[in-house]
């Protein structure tokens, strides 16, 4: 009963947030349009640029994406069983960006302009899935925790340096337009995008939650789940597929949104006092959901017509965790 | 005793060969041979001891059993099929195993990790039915660990997280249980009541192979002895075993 009850106060509390969301910006709606537009009537421009246009999808990206973010996340702790795997930290968004940074920088010098809609997703969840198959190999001979982490870390800074020398080269025009890619967003994401996301995240959960057991047996360990006949190469590979395209598709629709995919999980352990795949999974999608509405609404907070940008925020809330899963846990290795 | 145990061992009225060792020899890294023409068998109902030395060989064996390790030569048969032929699914519904180096801490309850033992049972996304829980609880019963039904695994002591992997098996129903080395970091209570525990698995119809170094209390509860010595795998009884020099010798020390 108490796995339920988590369940429905997520659910609502996401929608309280989605509502908070849509309200909380520079400029205030009025109740009255909201009911003019529930009941279908005439509404004004300006309501339809900013409420309909614009905050709603916001909203959603917030949900979509918080969610992908956490699944990625979750995914990667169990198959590299370390709790401090996450898309961020290990390097997954880097190479999004550095897949991105190549595309729209590149195409950039060749004089071809390449830099818009699928063609930047198709890149990102490249850069995210090389990077990813990477550490799936390194893996297997680094089994300690922490060489693993430094080793994810590395990568991420190569392919900040590799960014960096791209950067060096192109024009100041297409410079801006990364560089604000790399702040990262949620606003500017079309319905169509969203559908691709709700689409690919549908479909990973669903995976994810139908080899729940597979999932459960490779925590412990991969003879162990040799033994109760799970196949775990299987396994390994969709994890793989799954949080490359997460991960990339999350990046290149909203820039890296660093922190989400590595606490989640541990909150979602923490308030469900298990491991389990079967309930961990639908908590972890909608506890990622609020807490990235959460950071979009503190992002207002300025309320002089900017937003901060999504990454500081979510890096501010998610370091101090991180730092408190480091400190507060004796044997990191076992313990989660 | 449970009905659900009791209706499983009705099944096996004659003793019949479930293990077949032929030939096997494993070499690690091409040259060192860690076992060499290793011939045995072992019947449904058997109670084995392996013992050897530290490195000698015995966890090297119970792995290639389970198939974990690959062997330079040899073939297993396990329910009179071929270790290769069998799909591992089905496998897992006949020989469980448990680890030497199986360290579960994480936060899971106990009751959902013996209830793992039941995955090679139901299919995908499939919850628990009626018979996997009854299973869950028989084992919990037959370890005497009920008590340990609401705890995660983190917060078990050493000897009750190696019941709790032990009943895991049992709920894995498989007729052939292989343990490496279940009463390592156990005090005397508790690897006298694993002992225990091991010797109750033949009135359920079940056979185990289990590798320990406390070689008395193994003896007293063992129907044959494996004994591994320099890559070499020597079959006796317990009795033969206490009037052989060699063995002792080698077993024992000077």
């Amino acid at each position: 009963m108490n796995k339920v009850f988590v369940l429905i106060f997520l659910c609502i509390s996401m929608l309280i947030l989605a509502v908070l969301d849509v309200f909380s910006g520079s400029v205030s709606i009025p109740l009255s349009e909201f009911r003019l537009w529930l009941s279908g009537g005439e509404i004004s421009d300006v309501f339809n640029f900013i409420v309909v246009q614009s905050r709603i999808p916001k909203a959603l990206t917030a949900i979509l994406c918080g969610a992908a973010l956490s699944l990625a996340g979750l995914l990667m702790q169990t198959l590299f069983r370390n709790p401090l795997a996450g898309p961020y930290l290990l390097g997954i968004s880097s190479g999004a960006g550095l897949g991105v940074a190549i595309l729209v920088m590149g195409a950039g010098v060749i004089g071809v302009s390449l830099a818009t809609g699928y063609a930047v997703n198709v890149a990102s969840i490249v850069g995210a899935l090389v990077m990813m198959l990477i550490l799936l190999a390194v893996s297997f001979k680094l089994k300690d925790v922490m060489t693993l982490l430094i080793f994810g870390v590395m990568m991420g800074s190569i392919a900040t340096a590799i960014i960096g020398l791209i950067q060096f080269f192109t024009s100041d025009f297409q410079l801006k337009s990364f560089i604000i890619w790399t702040l990262g967003s949620l606003s500017a994401v079309s319905f169509g995008e969203l559908l691709i996301l709700f689409i690919a995240l549908l479909g990973s959960a669903g995976y994810a939650l139908y080899h729940y057991k597979g999932l459960n047996a490779v925590l412990i360990s991969e003879d162990f789940a040799k033994m109760l006949g799970i196949k775990v190469l299987h396994v390994r590979i969709s994890i793989v597929i799954i949080t490359g395209l997460l991960a990339g598709l999350t990046t290149s629709f909203c820039g890296p949104i660093g922190f989400v995919g590595i606490i989640i999980p541990h909150l979602s352990r923490l308030l469900l006092k298990s491991n389990d795949h079967l309930i961990l999974i639908p908590v972890c999608l909608l506890l990622g959901a609020n807490v990235l509405l959460l950071s979009d609404i503190l992002a207002h907070i300025p309320s002089n017509g900017t937003s901060l940008p999504i990454n500081s925020i979510t890096s501010i809330i998610g370091v101090p965790i991180i730092l408190w899963i480091l400190f507060g846990k004796k044997n990191l290795s076992q313990s989660f | 005793m449970d009905p659900f145990w009791k209706e499983k061992s009705k099944s096996i009225i004659l003793s019949s060969t479930i293990l077949h060792i032929e030939n096997v020899s494993v070499t690690y890294s091409k040259r060192v041979n860690i076992l060499s023409n290793v011939n045995l068998s072992m019947n449904s109902n058997d109670i084995i001891a392996l013992i050897g030395e530290n490195g000698a060989g015995k966890s090297t064996l119970l792995k290639s059993i389970c198939g974990l390790i690959n062997t330079s030569s040899g073939d297993f048969k396990i329910f009179d099929k071929n270790l290769k032929e069998w799909d591992r699914a089905s496998l897992a519904q006949k020989m469980a195993y448990v680890s030497s180096n199986e360290n579960v801490r994480s936060i899971i309850p106990v009751e959902r990790f013996i209830g793992f033992g039941r995955y090679p049972y139901t299919g995908w996304m499939v919850s628990e039915t009626k018979e996997d829980a009854a299973c869950i609880e028989g084992a919990l019963r037959l370890c005497k660990i009920e008590y340990l039904k609401e705890k995660t695994m983190a917060e078990l002591s050493d000897g009750e997280r190696q019941k709790v992997y032990l009943a895991r098996a049992i709920a894995q129903n498989a007729d052939l249980i292989i343990l490496d080395e279940p009463t390592t970091h156990l005090d005397v209570k508790s690897s006298n009541s694993m002992f225990k525990l091991i010797q109750s698995q033949k009135e359920s119809g079940r056979a185990v192979l289990f590798s320990s170094h406390q070689i008395e209390k193994a003896m007293s509860i063992a129907d044959k002895v494996w004994v591994v010595d320099c890559g070499r795998v020597i079959e006796t009884t317990p009795k033969a075993f206490y009037k052989n020099e060699h063995l002792k010798r080698l077993i024992f020390g000077e």
